[in-house]
């Protein structure tokens, strides 16, 4: 009786299954096809009590256009509905403050009890509103002398100055809402200074300030406007460089495109010691670079420039040529590395009676920064090295300089 | 005798109200980078396609960076994550009686299961199971993690010390939702492994199963950081707003972007 009982039960599990209707297939792809507009849909599920299926399309959603910002907002909320205010508040951190809007913030923080905060925003170069940060810290300069003077090895008498400074500076970006929507005004200024506290004499302070006029889709877009610059030494003015930049960008999405940047400035230098010391002249770079996100917490650029500078006196003109790259990796904790360098060929303009003069410098820059939680705070350590060997067909050689640094700092990101 | 008859019954039942026992069970709703798929019947793999449909028995494997959503019949979501392994290997769906049951093989890798409603009218029946572990699903959002994986983000959590570490096997699954006081019923799995049954009832509740014959650890409340690690193998970030234009690739702010003074300049 068994066997046959198992017999028919094997009957039974040979026998095909149905085949599911088209339509059934049909409706099922149509059902996921609502991500064409998976606000709306979402929205029809959560007003019948269906979140789990309004979490599912809006998750589909993102995994489709992750850039869809109002689509995570109100992912966001319907998490917090099914009691996932932990996922809720990791979606809403995704997010460039700038791009949230108030009435979708609103409403994700309202479904989250008021526990959301707006994240800081994860760098300056905005779609529109405004960001900036703030830092103050410590650094260490070896052979800081060198950084500021050329120095022979005439007699060996070359000075070299080890010791600390207090650094600081600011930055601020300023871009109108209608930058991102066919055009609109940008702004922005930088602060960055260095007094010393101990030996080396390296006091500087950079000011700068640009503004113009810019379209950016995030893949696309182009700025162009004037920049005026300022350099204090040693507390004595040093040059002013006045002039204008642009910008164009173009790829495929905002993790891989190109940026091409124009700047060309007069520059005025405040310190004429003797006759013939002018370097008063126009500057220009160009510069491309390619930038790409490596997989989902690593962005890395990496380009090449032209410079020319054509001085009043011949001897400070030159052209030279440089590449970049950097490297940033955010961790899930909002810690992230960066490394950075830049390597740069210099060939100064022959003129009679004047040696010939060709730099090769490099520089690099390796940081690692500790995020405070969500404020926008993090501190900052970082290791420099700066190197420059010129070879100069004078009478005597120039030192070649080295000087490893280092840094800690206080950043605040808003 | 009875015992049989009995099983018999029970198979019939199944069986006469299974429209979709094989065949066709879902289609894939959305592809992210590069995701393969194996049929049962042919074992060559081929690129998953948007839309396509979905059948028993298909292996789902996944490239770094790359997921796969399933949508099934039943309203089911299966989102299969990063460098991972998954088969759907049983899907039973009465939609008369709005009754379903989905099980899924993890091999590795990460995984999302969101589960339609009709899966509450099929009590015990769905579960999704891992060479280690055994997850009864009662209707609700679960996430987990098979293989290295898991154990990296194990390694975050405090309260998934211990145990004999298989770094091919160990398993992690997170309770995400929903929970009992919205407007759907409360979610609830029951894990199962090396003869221990767990319980995990609250949103955000994680246990991790070191390895074979290793007995559960937890539950423990997830950290943000687990959780962030698991969101990066299951979820998209949004592309960076030129994230790179704060980078100091200019060089030394000196050095670089002046010339050099006298060195009697300096000394004054």
């Amino acid at each position: 009786m068994s066997r046959c009982v198992l017999g028919l039960a094997a009957a039974l599990l040979a026998v095909p299954a149905f085949a599911q209707s088209d339509a059934e297939i049909d409706a099922l792809v149509a059902e996921s096809q609502a991500t064409t507009d998976p606000i709306a849909t979402s929205r029809q599920q959560i007003a019948t009590g269906d979140l789990t299926g309004a979490a599912a399309t809006l998750d589909r959603a993102l995994l489709r256009n992750p850039n869809a910002n109002d689509t995570r907002l109100l992912y966001a909320a319907t998490l917090c509905r099914l009691g996932d205010a932990q996922g809720a508040r990791i979606e809403i951190g995704k997010l460039d403050r700038q791009e949230l809007g108030d009435a979708m913030f609103d409403e994700a923080n309202a479904a989250c009890g008021g526990a959301l905060r707006r994240p800081a925003p994860a760098d300056a170069n905005i779609a529109s509103g405004t960001t900036g940060e703030v830092y103050g810290g410590l650094a260490y300069d070896n052979d800081a002398a060198g950084a500021l003077a050329l120095q022979s090895d005439f007699f060996g008498s070359a000075k070299r100055d080890n010791g600390f400074s207090l650094i600081g500076g600011a930055r601020l970006a300023m871009r109108s809402s209608a930058y991102a929507n066919g055009g609109g005004l940008y702004g922005g200024f930088s602060l960055a200074s260095k007094h010393d506290i101990s030996g080396p004499k390296l006091d500087y302070d950079i000011g700068e300030f640009r503004a113009g006029f810019g379209r950016s889709s995030g893949s696309t877009g182009f700025a162009i406007g004037p920049v005026v610059r300022h350099i204090r030494l040693l507390d004595d003015p040093y040059v002013t460089e006045y002039g204008g930049q642009g910008e164009l960008l173009f790829g495929q999405s905002t993790a891989n495109r190109v940026r091409v940047r124009l700047e060309g400035v007069y520059q005025d230098y405040s310190n004429r010691n003797f006759p013939g010391n002018d370097a008063d002249g126009i500057r220009f770079d160009l510069s491309a670079g390619y930038e790409a996100r490596v997989g989902e917490r690593g962005f890395v650029t990496i380009g090449a420039a032209s410079e020319y500078k054509d001085g009043d006196e011949r001897n400070f003109g030159y052209r030279g040529g440089r590449l970049f790259a950097a490297y940033q990796h955010s961790f899930v904790n909002r810690d992230y590395l960066t490394v950075s360098g830049t390597l740069r060929h210099i060939d100064f303009r022959n003129q009679r009676f004047v040696p010939d003069r060709k730099d090769t410098r490099a520089y690099a820059r390796l940081a690692y920064a500790i995020a405070l939680g969500q404020s926008g705070l993090f501190v900052e350590g970082a290791a420099t090295y700066t190197y420059r060997r010129a070879k100069f067909d004078g009478f005597f050689s120039l030192r070649t300089y080295r000087s490893p640094g280092a840094d800690a700092r206080v950043i605040w990101k808003f | 005798m009875t015992r049989t008859a009995a099983s018999l019954l029970v198979l019939s039942a199944l069986f006469s109200s299974t429209a979709h026992a094989a065949g066709t069970i879902g289609i894939n709703a959305a592809i992210r980078n590069q995701v393969t798929m194996r049929a049962a019947t042919d074992p060559a793999p081929r690129a998953a396609v948007l839309k396509a449909r979905v059948s028993l028995g298909d292996q789902v494997q996944t490239a770094n960076a790359s997921m796969l959503q399933i949508l099934l019949l039943d309203r089911s979501n299966f989102t299969v994550g990063s460098n991972a392994r998954v088969t759907i290997d049983r899907f039973v769906y009465d939609p008369q009686r709005s009754a379903s049951a989905v099980g899924a093989s993890v091999a590795k890798g990460a995984f999302r299961f969101i589960s339609g409603k009709s899966v509450r009218n099929m009590p015990g029946k769905t579960a999704i199971t891992t060479p280690v572990a055994s997850i009864g699903v009662r209707g609700t959002i679960l996430e987990g993690a098979v293989g290295p994986d898991a154990v990296r983000i194990a390694g975050i959590e405090a309260g998934a010390e211990g145990g004999k570490i298989d770094p091919e096997t160990a398993t992690l699954v997170v309770l995400r939702g929903p929970a009992a006081t919205t407007t759907e019923p409360g979610g609830a799995i029951d894990i199962t492994a090396n003869g221990d049954t767990i319980t995990l009832d609250r949103p955000g509740l994680a246990l991790f199963v070191p390895g074979p014959g290793q007995k559960p650890i937890g539950p423990f409340a997830l950290s943000d950081n687990g959780l962030l690690a698991l969101h990066d193998l299951l979820r998209t970030t949004p592309d960076a707003r030129g994230g790179l234009a704060t980078f100091d690739a200019d060089g030394n702010p000196i050095v670089d972007r002046t010339l050099e003074i006298a060195p009697d300049v300096r000394a004054n």
